[in-house]
């Protein structure tokens, strides 16, 4: 391993990651010339965004560190700066629904769409009596499944099951929600079933179903916003059934990583959906974790009924933070050393800003340098995030004038925010 | 104030020779940091002796290893995952005085490194741990989540505030695969149009699940599991371990090998055998490192 890393350094240096903190501004050697130039940042294109007006974080940072922290490394050279991405989407082959005891003991429909789904049998919690009551696991020999639309005795229990997995079984593999878990025959028949529990269960206890059709040719895509302002009180989405192009009324309700959870009002808009976010819970109450979108469906395509849970999930964040146009670079003997950012906060938080530094090359085209990244805790009488450059980074680089500011990134530590973005932010000239 | 500018800038590489001094007085060392769960003896209770003492030999100071003991249930930033991580590396790497560390990871604990190695302003511990590092292995690394946590915290309010579900819920919803793409596209690098991790992130990957029971090869790690990953694999797509895809195991980082690349007898490895002494797993990292 040795060898390996000093052949590393000796060899492929450029490859190697370089790393500083400093904590310190070293003063510059009286040898050195030193001067100060103003810019401002560049009008934002496609792709770019930033915060508009700032408001005051109400929630308690999750990092309240006040260390100063700065980091230089060498990207690699495959990397290529793109624009973070805006939306994200999520498909779904399966549903959930949520039934108690009583109807687990009578039996509940459920619909198939195609054979050798897998349906799970999840115990929930209960409060309702003011005390928590975990409903209890279920014996998977204890689980009927009857085909309801073979009339025939052909619709045993046992022809439609290939196989079963009990609680302890599953929680070997992950699922340690005490639930069980059956196959389904791969003759099974698309169309309606009854499950069925025959052990007596507690008629206030509940259960989560859930109905797995893996390979379904019946996939439900959500398309939705990876973050979300506390400004906007809307939440655009797009949805899609493949192989279908039935009409559907969706239903759609709201997560907060806290758990609160509600039904969202949702209309059609312009091909796409939308959903007023609510006026209470319409924010989470803790700045950890992400908020979840979950969307109910159900349609019949070619006589089968099919029915689609799906989610995706957002943040939801207050904008705490934007860069001033203005920015002050300062340079050493010719070569950019930092660069100072003003910040305009509500409170004091701990922000990040990190960009990529390029240069010029012989040929005029812009090639990439380094990575520099800071974070500080800023209060309302010091909002300056300086950036640090490595000259010798950048003599060794053989890259010259105009360098650039690219990839511009304001983050809030505090919230687990990205706050803006800019692609192409800054042309750095000394004269 | 301190000033701990490090002399392993790139440019004072190239300019002073006393940059290697270092190197030369350093040390290798190896951790072994465990998944998803809240460990107090991962030795034996996640990994084995077995897969830790062969796997240790492979350094130069086999004596220099340190297995891992942080509760990964909780978010990854979180003082009890990275926070915890973060101390018990570097009061390894103060220890033992290591500046070549390779760090052995399974499942989620993938993910904390990948936080530490993302963030290096988000915590001062996490920069001199990123100057020791010299190379991850990534076991079955859960980077772009999976299903199955979406699975178990799927439904209502209850689970979420009663917390009585073990493993996923508390705080543990971070390997929902919707959750993971937020935190790959903003807080993680090395996936996919992301910045790469700087250090080198390579990744075993498991792609299937063998639960015959006539087959010794299933019960390397206990056949029960294997049977149960046959049936999560369900939730999954065709290729994968029982419980991650190999699509998210291979969405950061780069590929060492997919199991019956290398394996004896080109056995799979599921999600249990990928932290155990399984088909030579234990002798294919020894002779890697």
């Amino acid at each position: 391993m040795k060898h390996f890393k000093l052949m590393l350094v000796t060899l492929s240096i450029s490859a190697l990651l370089t790393a500083c903190q400093d904590e310190t501004t070293t003063a510059p050697q009286d040898t050195q010339v030193q001067s100060f130039t103003q810019a401002s940042l560049s009008v934002p294109q496609q792709g770019d965004f930033s915060v508009t007006e700032v408001t005051d974080p109400q929630l308690p940072p999750i990092n309240s560190s006040k260390e100063p922290l700065s980091f230089i490394s060498v990207p690699a050279k495959t990397f290529t700066i793109s624009p973070p991405p805006s939306s994200h989407s999520s498909t779904s082959d399966e549903y959930w629904t949520t039934v108690t005891g009583t109807e687990l003991n009578q039996g509940i429909s459920l619909s198939i769409s195609q054979a050798s789904s897998v349906i799970r049998i999840s115990p929930r919690a209960d409060m309702s009596s003011g005390s928590l009551m975990h409903s209890k696991a279920i014996s998977p020999e204890k689980i009927q499944l009857l085909n309801l639309d073979n009339k025939s005795g052909a619709s045993k229990s046992s022809s439609n099951i290939h196989s079963m997995a009990d609680p302890q079984a599953l929680a070997t593999a992950g699922l340690t929600d005490d639930s069980s878990a059956l196959t389904m025959s791969s003759s099974a028949k698309p169309g309606k079933y009854q499950l069925k529990v025959s052990e007596p269960l507690e008629s206030t206890s509940s259960y989560l179903v859930n109905v797995k059709e893996k390979h379904s040719p019946y996939q439900l895509k959500l398309t939705s916003k990876i973050r979300v302002s506390s400004q906007s009180r809307t939440l655009d989405f797009k949805l899609a059934l493949t192989n279908s192009h039935q009409q559907f009324k969706p239903t759609a309700s709201l997560k907060h990583s806290d758990g609160s959870y509600q039904a969202l009002n949702l209309m059609p808009n312009n091909g796409q959906w939308q959903v007023q976010l609510p006026e209470t819970l319409a924010m989470p109450n803790s700045n950890q974790g992400l908020s979840e979108i979950q969307i109910d469906m159900q349609t019949n395509v070619n006589g089968t009924q099919v029915i689609r849970t799906v989610k995706t999930a957002f943040k939801q964040f207050v904008p705490s933070a934007k860069l001033q146009q203005q920015v002050n670079t300062r340079w050493l003997e010719g070569i950019p050393a930092s660069i100072d950012f003003s910040l305009d906060i509500a409170d004091e938080g701990r922000f990040a800003l990190s960009a990529y530094l390029t240069g010029t090359n012989s040929s005029g085209q812009d090639q990439m340098i380094l990575k520099t990244e800071s974070a500080n805790w800023l209060t309302l009488d010091n909002s300056t995030i300086q950036l640090k450059l490595d000259s010798k980074l950048i003599q060794s680089s053989g890259l010259g004038d105009p360098f650039k500011l690219v990839g511009l990134e304001l983050k809030d530590q505090g919230q687990m925010s990205r706050l803006s973005y800019q692609q192409e932010a800054l042309i750095l000239k000394q004269k | 104030m301190k000033n701990y500018y490090k002399q392993i800038l790139l440019g004072l590489f190239i300019s002073s020779p006393l940059i290697f001094t270092p190197l030369s007085y350093g040390a290798s060392g190896i951790v072994f940091i465990h998944g998803t769960g809240n460990q107090t003896d991962s030795a034996n209770d996640y990994w084995s002796r077995e897969f830790i003492d062969s796997v240790r030999q492979g350094i130069p100071e086999p004596a220099n290893y340190q297995v891992i003991n942080c509760d990964f249930d909780q978010y990854m930033w979180d003082e009890a995952a990275a926070g915890c991580l973060a101390n018990q590396l570097h009061t390894f790497i103060q220890s033992k005085n290591i500046d070549d560390l390779v760090m052995i990871t399974h499942s989620n604990g993938g993910n904390i490194v990948r936080w530490i190695l993302s963030n290096p302003t988000w915590d001062g511990r996490y920069i001199d741990i990123i100057n020791a590092t010299s190379r991850v292995i990534a076991l079955a690394p859960s980077s772009g989540g999976t299903p199955l946590a979406d699975a178990v915290n799927q439904g209502s309010v209850f689970e979420s505030t009663l917390g009585w579900l073990l493993g996923y819920d508390s705080d543990a919803v971070k390997q929902q695969v919707s959750w993971m793409s937020y935190y790959n596209s903003t807080w993680l690098n090395g996936t996919q149009n992301r910045p790469s991790l700087g250090k080198p992130f390579e990744v075993v990957v498991g792609s299937d699940v063998d639960s015959a029971i006539w087959d010794g090869d299933s019960y390397c790690g206990g056949y029960q599991y294997q049977v149960a990953l046959e049936t999560t694999q369900n939730w999954l797509d065709d290729c994968s371990d029982g419980f991650l895809e190999c699509s998210s195991q291979t969405a950061a980082g780069t590929v060492w090998f997919t199991d019956k690349q290398k394996t004896a007898g080109s056995e799979p490895l599921s999600h249990q055998q990928s932290r155990l002494a399984c088909f030579n797993l234990d002798s294919l990292i020894r002779n890697h490192i």
